[in-house]
């Protein structure tokens, strides 16, 4: 039995910028700058989706030289799907925090 | 102004040692990721703040994985623990009950008395539902009762001690009015996280 809970705000800003490009990986990094979440709100909840077969990572070699390898991200089907029913319809700036951190 | 940017990276490099370090083994890869990725920040100071979330992530993943696996001790170790934390408080209870029925004990003094060490008796009881019948859980009202309970065990038994009712020693006290309390606290969790548990799956 799953409990079905909301996702977070968090959660849904992230869902959403993994589905605009739902077949591309995308960096750690990358996610930070599109959502605006700092690194120790985004990198929990990349693991808990993980962790329930929402989201697929692996390695990617770094593109420049000398670099150590990224973890990417994307959503699998069933994130993809999860992310269809959690974003609502109307998602999309409201969202978005503004620069000062706060929700509009 | 270049040492001090170098001062910054470095010490983003240490705390995300030190995360890498401090996390759950089977997080590991995911402080390795952040670590590999601070690499593509472009500033110091952004570098800095993304290291403190490293920190951040490893603490509270090293929490929650603690929390977790205290649910899987041993259920002879859970036994031994109730039994030193619970088992001087039933006795208590026993005796106390004993000589306020018999009167040797006035009512004023052992009705106040027995009721606080009840967390005892129900404690154990607790114990054992929580050992033999790991299917169940407690449901919310139970764990506000118990809770009251326990703070009501704390209070009279300060209140004991205060009062110089009985010669108390500071290890009466840790026996009678700390860790009964305290064990109450680690069955609640466990049964808490049992009600969780599918949700974690």
């Amino acid at each position: 039995m799953e409990r079905n809970r909301r996702p977070s705000l968090h959660t849904l800003l992230l869902l959403e910028a993994l589905s605009k490009r739902p077949r591309a990986w995308q960096y750690g990094y990358e996610l930070s700058q599109i959502t605006g979440l700092q690194s120790g709100t985004l990198y929990p909840i990349l693991m808990r989706l993980c962790d329930r077969g929402l989201l697929e990572s692996q390695w990617k070699a770094a593109v420049q030289p000398g670099r150590p390898p990224r973890h990417v991200y994307r959503l699998t089907t069933a994130g993809t799907a999860f992310a269809r029913r959690a974003i609502p319809a109307d998602a999309g700036s409201q969202r978005r925090p503004a620069p000062d951190g706060e929700f509009a | 102004m270049r040492s001090r940017k170098t001062a910054a990276r470095a010490a983003a490099a240490l705390l995300l040692k030190h995360a890498a370090w401090a996390s759950p083994r089977n997080r590991k890869q995911w402080l390795q990721a952040m670590a590999h990725e601070v690499e593509h920040v472009p500033d110091d100071a952004s570098a800095l703040w993304w290291a403190l979330g490293s920190i951040f992530v490893s603490y509270l993943e090293r929490a929650d994985n603690m929390s977790r696996s205290s649910t899987s001790l041993p259920p002879w170790l859970l036994c031994l623990e109730m039994v030193v934390c619970l088992g001087p408080l039933a006795w208590l209870f026993t005796g106390a009950l004993a000589m306020t029925g018999r009167g040797v004990m006035p009512l004023s003094f052992g009705i106040p008395l027995v009721s606080a060490a009840l967390l005892g008796p129900v404690g154990l009881v607790l114990a054992l539902r929580t050992v033999f019948f790991k299917g169940r859980s407690v449901g919310p009202i139970t764990t506000i009762i118990l809770t009251l309970l326990a703070a009501w065990t704390v209070l009279e038994c300060t209140e004991q001690v205060l009062q110089g009712a009985f010669l108390w020693s500071w290890r009466d006290y840790v026996l009678m009015a700390l860790l009964p309390p305290l064990a109450v606290a680690h069955l609640l969790q466990i049964n808490s996280q049992r009600r969780a548990a599918p949700a974690i799956a």
